[in-house]
């Protein structure tokens, strides 16, 4: 692999931290966040570093952490002291992002952005990542949802039994796409 | 948990409303109690106290300054160790091995300066490295060979008492003082006296200021975010870039810290080591540390519960002294103290969300 031309495995988490590249899980609740603790504390989880100058945490640095997270998403209700735990699916999914979004990566890899996320957050959270890459960010998307892929991607690829099998770029269709997804079997 | 997956994303619709999301909570009760349940305890305990106290000529025993000072001597060496406890319960961990360590420390500090000659300095030194040392090892060998914590300190409660008894002889070492070989720097008996007027126990003192050093680590730094990162979900913490295999070492590395620190101050108290003493008080630490409010599901916790769940048990063993009640009730009380802490904290997780 190659990061801004310079060859590099990337093959921990630390170096793919280090490299840019931030990751959200499709599990959420597994991966992604710490329930029993505030929204606030979550947002903040990938810039610690950022905002603790000489390992002490910095309360200006974190407060503004948290509102640039709430100014790019929508978190409801908007109470950093709230437990994510208490937030909806789709509050907890922005969450996720925002807590990434932080720390201003230059590749965001997404598994299944929108898993149990409600339709009015769904739209949302489409709008804040097409937004995010007209910005510039590098976004990859895994997902199973072909609408989703359709609506929010410039380029699609599909691969089979881990091989890329066709690329699209452009209007494309769901039929089209599972097609290439399934192989000739599919004709027959 | 899946919802509909309908709207075509395409059009890209303007934020809609939120479905559901219901206003702002209203704190909860429950959890309003349950986040100060120590203080509220310590409260009614020190209520009963005044109610149930014998007096003498008038005088409420309870809050005599004597039998205060009495409390909060006898809680500071497990309330030192408890704090150390309570970083290891907020990464979800647990470690039974500070009792033995404490035992196996009063005898490394009996027998160094005893029997080796070693000045105070010295032997300080080396036993709360000795102690910092031996909870890494635990810690390490927990996350390396990805063991239950509860296994692996388990062992360690067995090689430290072993060790302490192999160091000791399986003898009291008493400390005598004064100059010279075979007598320890009478400085150190220090640990025994009371400060301010004879008033304050200096075993308290210990206590009060690494209770005061443990607040600000956890609650200011960014090692304290780690600690809670690493228990609130271990994953998502290592995928946001938490070191959390050197956090874990840490934690057990603090609690062989404090179970050095506790062991010197037992020394120092009783002026002897044995390789017997602190046989259980991992059991009480615990209990204080989930009777002052942190989770044993980690993620959760406060240092100034654990100083409040230590004082907390140390008054009610001593209302219960003063009254002349048999210690098998006391530890019938404190059992009962244990399952509402536990049973509280259960509930507020059910509402939380975090159980199904």
């Amino acid at each position: 692999m190659e990061v801004d031309g310079r060859p590099d495995k990337l093959d921990t988490i630390h170096a793919s931290r280090r490299a840019g590249v931030a990751f959200v899980t499709d599990d959420r609740r597994g991966g992604g966040l710490m329930l029993q603790m505030t929204v606030g504390r979550n947002l903040v989880m990938s810039v610690l570093r950022a905002i603790s100058p000489r390992g002490l945490m910095s309360k200006r640095l974190e407060n503004e952490a948290v509102k640039r997270s709430f100014g790019q998403f929508d978190i409801r209700p908007r109470n950093v002291e709230l437990k994510v735990g208490a937030l909806s699916g789709g509050n907890q999914q922005k969450v996720v992002l925002a807590k990434e979004v932080l720390g201003s990566p230059k590749l965001l890899l997404l598994d299944e952005p929108t898993r149990g996320v409600d339709v009015g957050a769904k739209g949302e959270i489409y709008a804040r990542l097409r937004e995010l890459a007209a910005q510039g960010l590098g976004i990859l998307v895994a997902s199973s949802e072909m609408p989703e892929l359709i609506g929010l991607c410039d380029r699609i690829v599909v691969l089979r039994e881990g091989r890329s099998v066709a690329e699209f770029q452009g209007a494309v269709d769901e039929h089209t796409i599972l097609e290439a997804a399934a192989g000739k079997a599919f004709h027959e | 948990m899946n919802e509909a997956l309908t709207d075509p994303p395409g059009s890209q619709t303007p934020a809609q409303p939120q479905r559901a999301e219901a206003a702002p909570r209203r704190r909860d009760p429950l959890a309003l109690v349950v986040r100060f349940q120590s203080l509220i305890g310590l409260v009614l305990v020190v209520i009963g106290g005044i109610a149930f106290s014998p007096r003498r000529h008038g005088q409420i025993l309870f809050l005599a300054p004597d039998n205060i000072a009495n409390i909060v001597r006898a809680v500071s060496e497990t309330g030192i160790i408890a704090i150390g406890m309570t970083f290891v319960i907020i990464t979800a961990g647990i470690d039974l091995s500070v009792g033995a360590l404490l035992g196996l420390s009063s005898v490394l500090t009996a027998t160094m300066m005893i029997y080796g000659g070693f000045g105070l300095l010295p032997t300080l030194a080396a036993v709360l490295i000795a102690g910092i040392v031996f909870g890494a090892i635990q810690g390490t060998i927990s996350t390396r060979f990805r063991l239950e914590p509860f296994i692996v300190t388990l062992a360690g409660l067995q090689a430290a008492r072993g060790l302490a008894l192999v160091v000791s002889d399986n003898q009291y070492i008493n400390i005598s003082y004064g100059d010279g070989p075979g007598l320890a720097p009478p400085v150190f008996a220090v640990l025994g006296e009371r400060l301010f007027n004879n008033v304050v126990p200096v075993a308290t003192v210990v206590f009060v200021v690494f209770a005061a050093i443990a607040t600000i680590v956890l609650n200011t730094t960014r090692y304290g975010r780690y600690v809670f990162a690493v228990g609130g979900n271990e994953r998502a913490a290592r995928l946001s870039g938490v070191p959390v295999s050197a956090i874990k070492i840490s934690v057990y590395a603090i609690t062989g810290f404090a179970a050095a620190v506790a062991g010197i101050v037992h020394a120092g108290q009783f002026n002897f080591g044995s390789a017997n003493d602190g046989m259980g008080y991992e059991l009480t630490a615990i209990a204080a540390v989930v009777i002052g409010g942190t989770s044993l599901f980690g993620g959760a916790g406060s240092m100034v519960g654990t100083v409040a769940g230590t004082i907390m048990l140390g008054a009610l063993a001593n209302v219960l002294q003063l009254n002349n009640i048999t210690p098998a009730l006391q530890l019938l009380a404190t059992a009962a103290i244990i399952v509402l802490a536990a049973v509280l904290q259960s509930l507020v997780r059910r509402r939380e969300g975090l159980i199904r």
